[in-house]
């Protein structure tokens, strides 16, 4: 399974490629929205999942979102953030199933089961 | 008024000066025409040729005497025009001739100038004729070796003498040369018409008069100047009056005083019409005082008064006083209220600087959570990896995440840290030296991770020269929170976003530039962008006191704060803040 990982901070994603390799998962990981959507651009069908924090540096991770969703409409989302209230908003985003919230600080096995529950 | 006086005075006696040497001529004049006349009479009963044939005539009573005597006397007329009749009076008052035959017979034995007439020459027996013209009668003796013979009487016209007293020169026009006698009767008379009564000749003075006139003054053979005597009319004149011991005649020269002061009248005219002028001025300036300054007083008053009651809590007591007085007390208690309203004002500044602070604080929190769940999330994930390398026993691993796990509470206890300090009430610090660049420093640890996230590149030109300064550094951290803060805003939408802040040194003050490359500000609103509550954000992100709060706290600080913005090429905020004078020292 192909995953994308996008956050500003390159420590966490060192250690989210890490633990997520120790499962068997192929980890690409982007720090601004702009790289990461050239990633998806590549192949459209690579990736199974992208994860992403909700706060980039250039796009935020909904402006990826919309942009990813005008050539794949199916690739689940899960969107990291540290602020409950934009919940609701994520998850209005998209159909269930295709889009996921994980509330900021949550541990490496929460996103592991995430990925589990919502990858295809 | 005092150069009034004294020269009334000087003009009075140079006036009496003048109508006494009038009066002088004038009574010479008269002395001299009265004594021709009698010459005239004597010249005539003096004739021998006369007085012969009148002696011859009491002899002999023949016709051819009166007949010698009448042509003698026609002659004598003839050659004296105004002598009009010539007549000779016999011893028993009879007229025995006379060169007019009416007057041949007549019975003058109880007159004066027949009485008077046999022993002396004298020419004052004045009387109107018919036409009331004023005539006298000349009489004198006839005498032949001592033998009295009779009376020769002349009837005469006095125009020499009447226009003599009419010869006004040097008398102006109110001014008249007055003769005067006391009559038979003991009656004081007129002699000759007057200029303001022609028919007045051998008139009686008017007993009104009589008093003051100069006229008894000079009967009283007194010869003297005065300057506040009453003619005949009551008019004020001023007087020189003379005696003639020969005639036994009173004269009076005399100009009315209203013509002698015309022309002092005229200055004192002048006077009483510039003091009119100068009360009129004065009359006029009180009023233009009471229109244009007692009444914007009294209504500066009142509007004292009335922003007192609005707007101080004051209440004003009403005193009746003067409107400067009471100026004065309104301003007083206006004064009063405004130093109160002025405290009260400083108070809810201090107050709204904190809660613009805490509003901020509120604006900030979602970055705020963020740059908190970052350390959070690292330390979680760490924990995570630590236990799966424990479980792995590889020590070195699990010692490294620990490590990273103490370095992620370092940073979110730093952010929590200045989150206090910025919280706290800034007015209750005091003021100490700092570093300009440190500011700026401390104003970016909530702000640099934003910046960053926005894609906003920062750019940092501090001077590397600059010495401490003495403020509040809390205070100046807010307001650099809040331009950079604003310029974060003001780049949302643009293409470039690029936040450059500078420090510098400029003379003796330290400046601040947070520069944004934003759409910049439309001057309409570069004016109002220090009003409190204006804002250009939407509503419920900007409280608008924002920049109003610098303001204030860039004034507490004798500093400044300043904008220059072109639309469409972005914004510079400047601070310039006084560097404390003894650190330059």
């Amino acid at each position: 399974m192909n995953v994308l990982v996008i956050d500003d901070e390159a420590q966490i994603l060192e250690m989210i490629a890490y633990f997520l390799g120790t499962k068997e998962l192929q980890v690409k990981t982007a720090r601004t929205g702009e790289a990461a959507f050239s990633l998806f651009d590549k192949d459209p069908d690579f990736f199974q999942v992208i994860v992403t924090d909700v706060r980039l540096p250039d796009i935020d991770g909904i402006a990826l979102y919309k942009r990813i969703r005008k050539q794949n409409v199916t690739l689940p989302f899960i969107f990291m953030s540290g602020h409950l209230d934009q919940e609701e908003a994520i998850q209005a985003l998209g159909k269930a199933g295709s889009v996921a919230f994980l509330l900021k600080p949550f541990s490496l096995n929460a996103l592991y089961v995430t990925i589990q529950k919502y990858a295809k | 008024m005092i150069s009034y006086v004294s020269f009334k005075s000087s003009l009075t006696s140079e006036i009496l000066q003048h109508l006494d040497s009038v009066a002088s001529i004038q009574k010479s004049r008269i002395e001299a025409i009265i004594e021709q006349n009698l010459e005239r009479l004597l010249l005539i009963s003096s004739r021998t040729q006369l007085r012969i044939t009148l002696n011859r005539f009491h002899h002999e009573a023949d016709q051819d005497a009166l007949q010698k005597m009448t042509i003698i006397l026609r002659d004598a007329q003839k050659s004296i025009p105004s002598f009009e009749e010539i007549s000779i009076i016999d011893p028993k008052g009879i007229v025995l001739v006379s060169t007019d035959e009416g007057f041949i017979g007549k019975n003058f034995v109880s007159r004066s100038f027949f009485i008077k007439g046999q022993i002396e020459n004298k020419a004052d027996y004045f009387f109107l004729d018919d036409e009331k013209n004023l005539k006298t009668y000349f009489s004198g003796p006839l005498q032949l070796n001592g033998v009295f013979l009779g009376v020769l009487l002349v009837s005469s016209n006095v125009d020499n003498l009447i226009s003599a007293i009419q010869d006004y020169s040097g008398l102006g026009k109110t001014g008249e040369t007055v003769l005067g006698k006391v009559d038979e009767a003991g009656e004081v008379i007129f002699l000759a018409p007057l200029r303001f009564n022609p028919g007045a000749a051998l008139q009686k003075l008017p007993l009104t008069a009589a008093v003051f006139t100069p006229m008894l003054q000079a009967l009283n053979r007194k010869e003297r100047l005065i300057d506040d005597a009453i003619d005949y009319r009551g008019a004020p004149v001023l007087a020189a009056i003379k005696y003639s011991d020969s005639l036994k005649w009173g004269l009076v020269v005399k100009l009315d005083q209203s013509e002698a002061y015309a022309p002092i009248d005229t200055l004192r005219n002048e006077l009483f019409g510039l003091m009119f002028i100068f009360l009129v001025a004065v009359i006029f300036i009180a009023s233009y005082f009471a229109k244009h300054i007692v009444s914007p007083i009294s209504k500066i008053t009142d509007r004292a008064r009335a922003i007192t009651d609005q707007f101080l809590s004051e209440k004003t007591i009403d005193i009746e006083q003067n409107e400067v007085k009471s100026l004065e007390h309104s301003f007083e208690q206006m004064t009063q209220g405004l130093l109160k309203a002025n405290q009260k004002l400083k108070d809810t500044q201090a107050q709204l600087i904190q809660s613009e602070k805490l509003a901020s604080l509120g604006e900030l929190s979602t970055g705020v959570a963020h740059e908190l769940n970052q350390p959070l999330q690292i330390i979680k994930m760490c924990v995570d990896l630590g236990q799966i390398h424990l479980e792995r026993e590889d020590l070195d691993k699990a010692g490294s995440h620990l490590q990273q796990i103490n370095t992620q509470v370092d940073r979110a206890a730093e952010i929590i840290q200045h989150l206090k300090i910025f919280g706290r009430d800034a007015s209750l610090q005091k003021r100490e030296k700092v570093s300009p660049n440190q500011i700026v420093h401390s104003s970016l640890i909530m702000l640099r991770g934003q910046l960053e996230h926005q894609g906003i590149l920062l750019e940092l030109a501090l001077s590397g020269d600059l010495p401490l300064f003495e403020v509040n550094p809390l205070e100046i951290e807010q307001v650099l929170v809040n331009l950079i803060t604003n310029a974060r805003d003001a780049l949302e939408s643009s293409q470039e976003k690029k936040i450059i802040i500078r420090t510098a040194r400029k003379y003796q003050y330290i400046i601040f530039e947070v520069e944004d490359s934003g759409s910049g500000i439309l001057t309409a609103v570069r004016e109002k962008v220090f009003d409190p509550f204006f804002t250009t954000k939407p509503v419920g992100k900007g409280t608008g006191l924002g920049l109003s709060i610098c303001y204030g706290i860039l004034k507490d600080h004798q500093g400044t704060i300043s904008v220059r913005s072109e639309y469409g090429k972005g914004a510079v905020f400047t601070l310039s803040l006084p560097i404390d004078s003894e650190e330059e020292a």
